[in-house]
Order: C-alpha cells, then sequence, then structure tokens
C-alpha cells in the first residue's frame, strides 16, 4: 500500500483539484490539455484522503491520521481504505 | 497617438492602434461590434505590418483542428509569444503577444490586397476567439459551445459540442417565439451587478451584438423521450467546463475557469436534457426547470 501512496502521490501533478464544498473535483491533464471525459468527484472522506497524500506518507500514518479526524470504525475503515487507495491509483496512474 | 477605433464585446473594449500605413479590414461579423468610440478603459490592440523574426526557445502548446495547426504558443528571448495560422492554407497569418500587465496586444501581419487596395486584416480567424479566450482567463467569464436563446424575459442556454442540437433547439424556440442570442459559441459574463448574462461575439457572418440574462443552463442530448436530470456541486462544475474552452498551456486558467464556474451554479441551475426535437420540448422544460 505504501508504494500505491507513492505512486498516487507522484501523479497527483497530472489533475487540476477544485474544492467546491465537501466535494473535490479532479480533472486529468492529458499532454496539457483537460481531459472532461475522466473526471472523479471525491466525497469529503475522498477529498481528505487526496489532500493528505504527500511524499512521505505511509499507509499506517493515512490510517491514523483518518481515525483522528473521522468517526469511523478501525477495522471498517481498513478494508474500505485499502478499496479506496486501489481504485484511486487504477485511477490516477493506470490509465 | 490616437486610437482607430475599437471593438467591444461583451463590454469589454478593445481599442486598435494601427502602427501601418495600411489600412484595417475585419471580417463580415465584426461590422457591428466595431465603433470609432475609444473608451478609457479599454485593452489596447497595437497593429504592425510584417513579421519579426525571433529565435523559439520553446514550444509551449499547439492548438489543432485534426491535423491541422491553428496556433501555437511559443517562448522566445523576447518573451512568450502567439503564432497564428491560416485554418485552411496553413500559412503564418498573425504573430501576436499579450501583456497581461498593461493589458495590451500586440500583433504583427502581412499585408494582403483587398479590392484594389493593400490592407491589414489582423483579427482574421482563429486571433480573435483567441483574444476572447485569453480574456476569460482575466475575468468573470467563461467562452462556452453553447446556442442561447432569450423568451419572455427569461435566458436558457444550452451547451454541448456540435451534434448534440444545439442549433436545433434555438430553432425550436425561435419557431415558439424566443430570440436567439447565438447558436454555437457564447460569452458567460458576471456583470457588475452580480447578475449572469449570455453575450454573442463577431462570427464569420454578420450579426448585430446581443446580450440576455442567464437563467437556466442545459447540456441537450439525443433521446427517445424528454429527459430531465438536474445537476449540482462537482458534477455540475465539471458538466459546464467540459463545454466551456480551455487552451492548455497553463493549468491556472483551468482552476480560474473552475472557480468562475462554481461561483456561475450558485445562481444558476444546470441540468442535462434529453430531447425529442421537436415544439414539445419547450413545455417540458418550463414544467420541469
Amino acid at each position: 500500500m505504501d508504494s500505491l501512496l507513492k505512486e498516487i502521490n507522484q501523479g497527483k501533478t497530472h489533475f487540476v483539484c477544485k474544492h467546491t464544498g465537501e466535494e473535490l473535483l479532479l480533472i486529468p491533464l492529458k499532454d496539457n490539455v483537460a481531459d472532461f471525459n475522466q473526471y472523479l468527484v471525491l466525497n469529503e472522506l475522498g477529498a481528505y484522503i487526496w489532500d493528505a497524500l504527500h511524499p512521505e506518507i505511509t499507509y499506517a500514518a493515512l490510517q491514523n491520521q483518518i481515525l483522528n479526524e473521522f468517526e469511523v470504525e478501525e477495522e471498517n475503515l481498513r478494508e474500505d481504505l485499502q478499496k479506496f487507495i486501489t481504485a484511486l491509483y487504477q485511477y490516477t496512474c493506470k490509465k | 497617438m490616437k486610437p482607430n477605433g475599437s471593438i467591444c464585446v461583451a463590454g469589454y473594449n478593445f481599442t486598435l492602434y494601427n502602427q501601418s500605413v495600411c489600412g484595417l479590414i475585419f471580417e463580415t461579423g465584426f461590422e457591428d461590434f466595431l465603433s470609432l468610440e475609444t473608451p478609457d478603459d479599454a485593452r489596447k490592440v497595437y497593429i504592425h505590418e510584417g513579421f519579426i523574426s525571433f529565435e523559439i526557445i520553446k514550444n509551449c502548446y499547439q492548438a489543432k483542428n485534426n491535423e491541422q495547426l491553428l496556433w501555437e504558443i511559443v517562448d522566445t528571448e523576447n518573451g512568450r509569444w502567439f503564432l497564428v495560422y491560416h485554418p485552411e492554407h496553413s500559412h503564418l497569418q498573425q504573430q501576436a503577444q499579450y501583456n497581461d500587465q498593461e493589458k495590451t496586444w500586440t500583433i504583427y501581419c502581412q499585408r494582403q490586397a483587398h479590392q484594389k487596395e493593400e490592407v491589414l486584416h489582423p483579427l482574421a480567424y482563429p486571433m480573435a476567439p483567441l483574444m476572447w479566450y485569453v480574456l476569460t482567463t482575466e475575468e468573470q467569464l467563461l467562452l462556452i459551445h453553447a446556442s442561447g436563446i432569450i423568451e419572455s424575459g427569461k435566458g436558457r442556454i444550452f451547451a454541448g459540442f456540435s451534434g448534440v442540437g444545439k442549433s436545433t433547439m434555438a430553432n425550436i424556440w425561435q419557431n415558439n417565439g424566443a430570440e436567439i442570442i447565438n447558436d454555437d459559441r457564447l460569452l458567460l459574463k458576471k456583470e457588475t451587478n452580480g447578475s449572469w448574462r449570455f453575450h454573442n461575439t463577431p462570427m464569420y457572418y454578420r450579426a448585430v451584438p446581443k446580450s440576455a440574462v442567464l437563467n437556466h443552463i442545459f447540456f441537450p442530448f439525443h433521446s427517445p423521450q424528454n429527459t430531465i436530470e438536474k445537476l449540482s456541486g462537482a458534477k455540475a462544475i465539471a458538466q459546464l467546463l467540459a463545454f466551456t474552452i480551455h487552451h492548455g498551456y497553463d493549468s491556472k486558467h483551468l482552476l480560474h475557469h473552475s472557480s468562475v464556474t462554481e461561483n456561475l451554479l450558485q445562481d444558476i441551475t444546470a441540468a442535462k436534457l434529453g430531447v425529442v426535437p421537436t415544439s414539445e420540448i419547450i413545455a417540458f422544460i418550463k414544467t420541469n426547470e
């Protein structure tokens, strides 16, 4: 998971990010051109995770950060976070 | 130096300073946007004859229509330049530089024969839409692929790319008493009183400057029955941004446009619209918008 986080973080520069309300709109840039067919809307927690990513962050640290910030059960979070990070990796790095 | 006149688009003025001995010509669509007035608050456009030479350090961006190069941005030892090409013959048509501090355009173009005269054609397509685009990167303004109509004091626009039925929708409304502002390209502008209006821009055909208050935005698509899906939040922003015009050379422009879009959607409703192209769509919209 740590290596996925690192790759997602590296891929962040290929997106224009727009916070609106609690949502975050991600618009991918391909060859410098915005691709509106592939935009993604993240909810409040997804947006928090996106913003929390930085080069040194580890999966364990991210999980702890979320547990401190949101009222979620650790077991549920572990499962959902893995799914989310995997999906986000597919979206940001594998397109 | 005395200006030679001005162009007014969506309430923004551009004064023209002809630095050559040649006269200027403009496309037919500019006729009613041109004026001899020279407002103080205008952006300035300095027009020179001929081309200058410079060394290109870096190619930053190329705008193409299929494989045809329309214009490109290059960095030179003399700053950043737009090189604008003839849309059919591909030859260099204008060299242009924009100074965003002084809000000044400098345009170089070659003289050409026109009715036994030698003239300059400084804003020949695609130069002018490029200038409107740069304007949108500085103002509360969006350039959008959309048709727009006004009916009983209510303005509606139908945004989408070619083939979704923008013109068809405009014509249906016109046949039922509405006035078309334009059926292809509009500028959406936040006015000084906080309201939003949509404006036409000079096209290749003659049309007087028109504008209308903006009340509703629709994204039409062909459908076996009339349907409506109201949009909000980030999804609405993405949908509207998809049909506004962006040039990818600076992601700051996209951020600016997304902020303008967010601002607009706080006041104006947006919806996806499945359309059967008959006059029944009018009653459907009025009932459901």
